[in-house]
């Protein structure tokens, strides 16, 4: 699914360089739930930019279902961030003017599909995340975990290989962040591949393994579980 | 692009489009108004008068002696002047065309249309036999004055007009509006205040009274054969193409002498009198011009404001935009299309303005109505104005990295 060989990623100042990620290497297979952990700095974000085409990176080599996303042109790597990954923030990046179905549609949009599919898409991601009833409103009328579900839904409406989420309950308290963690539980079963960047240790011994960073590099990598196949997962939610 | 979720997005956020909307609906009004009295000034200035403009000049003098014979002193200038090598005609007025000072009578068809409203306003020039030849005009129709119809001076001006005349030359303007049957030799013209009526003898083809944007100010004059009053006198003089300037050298030198008790107090070439009076126009069209290149331009800084301001507040958006899918083209389209939708709107209001204000002007000051192609051609330059205030904006707005949506939390 993700293959990253030797990748470095250099912020470059007048006066200081920063290596943000060194030699940093990291496969993930499809279907995986892969938490991202490290302290402030240590490159967490940056990789999960690079991972999500978001930046460019110096050197290394990166395969994204097995197709080299090294030198793609900016539109080629919009296309691939529309069609194949999905993003979800901290900050929920929710488009305040639009409402909630228009804040879905909006990547929908970008890929020129047609009408009615968008509405089939969008009802049905509102309905998994549970705000059916909430889709005429704008964001700043809902919650924040409520705002955080609407962002999974524009995330997911699009059916992308891979989620991209960056701490995605930092902002929320304990409740909200655990419908949040089944829910991104329940789209990973689904088939559907995620990095999570995170700080919380609890939330990140849920995914299939913790890789931890420091300096830009991985320091240690932890298993907790195994990939359970899309047919598989399919079969037992049903 | 879905231009709902575009607008009902402005909608929320209506304060600032609505703003600029309105100063593009003024902008609009203004300027397109402004155009078009510029495109009537410019016009004006540069209609013809049927005049011999370039060969002619006038000479006033002034009489300081009590026993200053001045019916004596004209007919021996007028000799004079016409036996000048190089003169075609002089002729003696009271008044040179191509200024605004003039005597303006009300003229009619019948003594009962001279009582209503509809009574036709027109310049009067006394004129002699010369006077036409002195000009250039055209006849195109009658015949001229004999001499021994004009009348000699009179008192005074009022005294003069109460006199009247048996016989007028009118213009073929004036002859198109007063008698539409298109044939106005032969018969009567009324002339308000005095109560009299002459018989049109002539029609000369165009005489511009004055350069005025109103062509019944400008192109309505009758020729009315009477020696303006004394004591001052007032000719116009018409030479040979390449001989007025000398001619008038010599007349400046010779004239006044010829008889005592008298002075030359101004000799001007028309040509010179005829820019003097497009001057106004000029200087006016130039200054119109600059409060509009102004206006436009404070427009400009408006729309681009606004789309910088909404650039600077929508970065974390844009950055997210360009994260789920956004390509630059579609960040650049947004601008744009929001951009077109506030001045679109600006245009239409300012359609609507334009118009209430160019009736306004017509009604005011006698002008013509606001062509709609005005209006066409303000609303396209609206549009393009839009266009070239956003791009700057919009181009920043589409250089935002989509990173900025995981940097800005």
């Amino acid at each position: 699914m993700i293959e990253m060989n030797n990748i470095s990623k250099v912020f470059r100042t007048d006066v200081v360089e920063t290596h943000a990620l060194r030699a940093f290497s990291l496969r993930v297979e499809p279907g995986e739930f892969v938490a991202i952990t490290g302290h402030s700095g240590s490159g967490k974000t940056t990789f999960l930019n690079v991972a999500g085409l978001l930046e460019e990176f110096d050197g290394g080599t990166y395969h994204l279902e097995g197709q080299d996303v090294s030198r793609l042109s900016d539109n080629e790597r919009s296309r691939i961030r529309n069609e194949k990954i999905g993003f979800i923030f901290q900050g929920f990046n929710l488009i305040p003017d639009l409402n909630i179905y228009d804040n879905v549609d909006a990547p929908l949009h970008y890929r020129r599909m047609p009408a009615a599919e968008r509405h089939k898409r969008i009802t049905a991601a509102l309905e998994r995340v549970g705000l059916s009833s909430r889709m005429k409103h704008l964001p700043s009328q809902l919650s924040g975990g409520q705002q955080q579900r609407a962002a999974i839904a524009r995330a997911i409406c699009g059916s992308p290989r891979v989620i991209l989420a960056d701490e995605p309950t930092g902002n929320l308290d304990t409740t909200m962040s655990e419908q949040i963690m089944e829910l991104l539980q329940s789209i990973n079963a689904g088939g559907t591949t995620i990095l999570m960047v995170t700080h919380n240790p609890e939330l990140a011994q849920r995914a299939h393994r913790q890789v931890h960073i420091v300096d830009g590099r991985i320091d240690q990598i932890h298993h907790f579980g195994t990939v359970q196949r899309a047919s598989a997962a399919a079969g037992a939610s049903a | 692009m879905e231009i709902r979720a575009l607008v009902s997005a402005m909608w929320r956020n209506r304060t600032g489009p609505i703003l600029v909307a309105a100063q593009v609906a003024i902008t609009l009004a203004v300027v397109v108004n402004m155009a078009y009295l510029i495109q009537q000034r410019l016009e004006t200035a540069a209609k013809p008068t049927g005049i011999d403009i370039n060969n002619i000049f006038w000479v006033h003098l002034e009489a300081i002696d009590p026993e200053y014979n001045y019916e004596a002193a004209v007919r021996a200038d007028l000799d004079y002047l016409n036996a000048l090598p190089g003169v075609i005609a002089a002729a003696t007025s009271n008044g040179t065309p191509q200024a605004f000072y003039a005597l303006g009578l009300p003229f009619a068809v019948s003594p009962e249309q001279l009582d209503k409203e509809g009574a036709h306003v027109a310049r009067v020039f006394m004129a002699n036999e010369h006077y036409l030849d002195a000009l250039g005009l055209e006849l195109i129709a009658g015949r001229n004055f004999e001499s021994s119809v004009v009348a000699p001076p009179a008192q005074d001006v009022p005294s003069g007009i109460a006199a009247w005349a048996p016989e007028v030359i009118i213009t073929k303007y004036m002859a198109d509006k007063l008698f539409p049957d298109g044939n106005a030799v032969g018969k009567p013209l009324y002339v308000g205040l005095v109560n009299r009526s002459s018989t049109v003898v002539g029609v000369v083809k165009l005489l511009q009274g004055a350069p005025m944007p109103d062509e019944q100010f400008a192109l309505s004059n009758v020729l009315v054969p009477m020696i303006p009053p004394g004591p001052d006198s007032f000719y116009i003089v018409r030479t040979e193409p390449g001989r007025r300037d000398a001619t008038m050298a010599r007349v400046e030198k010779e004239l006044a002498d010829r008889v005592p008790g008298r002075f030359l107090s101004r000799i001007e070439a028309l040509e010179k009198t005829a820019a003097q009076a497009r001057f106004t126009f000029r200087s006016s069209a130039i200054i119109l011009s600059v409060i509009g290149v102004f206006v436009l331009a404070v427009t400009l800084v408006g729309i681009t404001g606004l789309a910088a301001f909404n650039v600077t507040t929508r970065t974390r958006q844009l950055g997210t935009r360009r994260a789920i899918g956004a390509r630059k083209f579609h960040i650049l389209r947004y601008f744009i299309v929001e951009n077109w939708i506030i001045t679109s709107v600006g245009a239409l209001v300012g359609c609507a303005l334009a118009l209430a204000a160019g009736i306004k002007l017509s009604t005011t000051y006698a002008l013509p109505r606001l062509p709609l192609y005005f209006l066409v051609a303000g609303v396209v330059a609206i549009w393009i104005l839009g266009l070239l205030a956003v791009v700057v904006p919009a181009r920043r707005a589409a250089s935002i990295s989509p990173a900025t949506a995981t940097r800005t939390v």
